[in-house]
């Protein structure tokens, strides 16, 4: 259901802005998501932080969340369009109760209509700010894949969102192999997730580890994790140089 | 100095809402500026949506009193087809409707507080874009970039009315 406040800009053959409303820049944004399969199904990383430019605003958001009975979505970017992108879900997961035939949308399907949407967005020039990544099991298979706000869309066995594409996907290239462990995929997860909080400035110390298996999803509760300061350079500050501060 | 009076109305507010054991309780100054000018030193930024629920009004003036005015009169007709009292969430919705479709024209931070028997005291924050985040107290406007911290140590649970009042006068 959607009210537009009607304005009247005019003609649209002479005023360019009159037919067309686009999404010029995120406001609300979360950070980076990092997802791997696993011996059981998918592990999904992410902080809670929302950030409003360089303020980081909000310390509670939930940036992943549980879609039917089979896949977990996470969300970085513009975090009025990942409600948004809730909302649509929620309809169409609640369309596929209703049929009340015994099948339920697995992972893929999910994914491919979040490309759809994604894709018709920007083809619009009107995109959901927003790089999703949808994990999940169906009938023992575990799948991960990743859509962009432009609608490029692709599976793999590791992915990662925003800065994780540049800091935790090396990290997974060389240390991700089949069938890890929960406990191993954790490490790994932690791993690439303190890599992005000494270096993304967007991070928080305050993260959420999220899981699916063929059993179902299990968000964690929020943790924080171990950081290393412990730098010799520290302890005397003014070593070289006596006097100076 | 020059004073572009054409400037639009923005409000260059500090808003708060903050929930205790039993409700919520909200603040607001009073400042309207267009520019360096003072427009109107006596605003009144929390205004009603329904008997229950208020909303405190930051960004632009005339943005947010267009997004009051239509979500009080869709909450009136909710109530009357509801046949109880409409509930925060229900009010926050529908404010969120409103900023996140329009988000291209609209330039409007809101903080949505009130009260109802199913969750009792709640507060919504609405920022720019759309975002519905809910929080035991929010702050917004441009004055509330000097909050975060007295918040972040100011707060805790389960504050009485008389406190979260203080805190919030203080602040």
């Amino acid at each position: 259901m959607t009210f537009t406040i009607p304005i009247d800009n005019g003609d649209s053959v002479k005023n360019a802005e009159a037919d067309s409303q686009r999404t010029l820049y995120p406001y609300v944004t979360g950070t980076s998501i990092v997802a791997i399969k696993y011996k059981d199904g998918v592990l999904m990383a992410s902080d809670m932080g929302g950030s409003y430019g360089s303020t980081l605003r909000y310390k509670n958001i939930e940036r992943m969340k549980a879609i039917g009975k089979h896949s977990l979505l996470g969300a970085s970017g513009e975090i009025s369009d990942f409600q948004e992108i809730l909302r649509y879900l929620d309809e169409l997961v609640l369309n596929d109760n209703m049929w009340d035939d015994g099948n339920s949308l697995g992972p893929k399907e999910v994914h491919n209509y979040l490309t759809r949407v994604m894709y018709n967005r920007r083809n619009k020039f009107n995109p959901l700010w927003n790089t999703l990544v949808l994990g999940g099991v169906k009938n023992g298979e575990s799948y991960l894949g990743m859509v962009s706000m432009i609608g490029v869309s692709f599976e793999d066995n590791h992915v990662a969102t925003g800065f994780g594409n540049h800091l935790a996907r090396p990290i997974l290239r060389d240390e991700w192999h089949a069938d890890l462990s929960f406990e191993d995929g954790v490490k790994l997860l932690e791993k690439c997730m303190r890599v992005l909080l000494y270096r993304d400035r967007s991070a928080i110390n305050k993260l959420q580890i999220a899981k699916i298996t063929e059993e179902g999803v299990t968000v964690s509760q929020p943790y924080s994790l171990k950081t290393f300061w412990e730098f010799k350079a520290f302890n005397n500050p003014t070593a070289g140089a006596e006097g100076s501060w | 100095m020059d004073l572009n009076l054409d400037a639009p109305h923005s409000m260059g507010t500090t808003i708060i809402g903050v929930t205790y054991n039993g409700g919520v309780v909200l603040g607001a100054d009073s400042r309207t500026s267009t520019g360096m000018y003072v427009a109107n030193r006596a605003s009144d930024k929390i205004t009603q949506l329904t008997d229950n629920v208020y909303v405190c009004r930051s960004g632009s003036a005339a943005d947010s009193q267009v997004v009051s005015d239509y979500v009080r009169y869709f909450l009136h007709q909710h109530t009357i087809q509801l046949g109880q009292p409409a509930t925060v969430k229900v009010s926050a919705n529908l404010i969120r409707m409103l900023a996140y479709n329009n988000k291209n024209m609209l330039q409007t931070g809101l903080i949505v507080g009130g009260w109802d028997k199913y969750e009792g005291g709640k507060i919504y924050g609405i920022p720019l874009g759309g975002t519905v985040v809910e929080q035991p107290f929010a702050i917004g406007g441009s004055g509330s970039s000097y909050l975060y911290g007295f918040f972040d140590q100011a707060w805790k649970e389960n504050m009485t009315k008389e406190e979260a009042e203080v805190k919030i006068i203080y602040a």
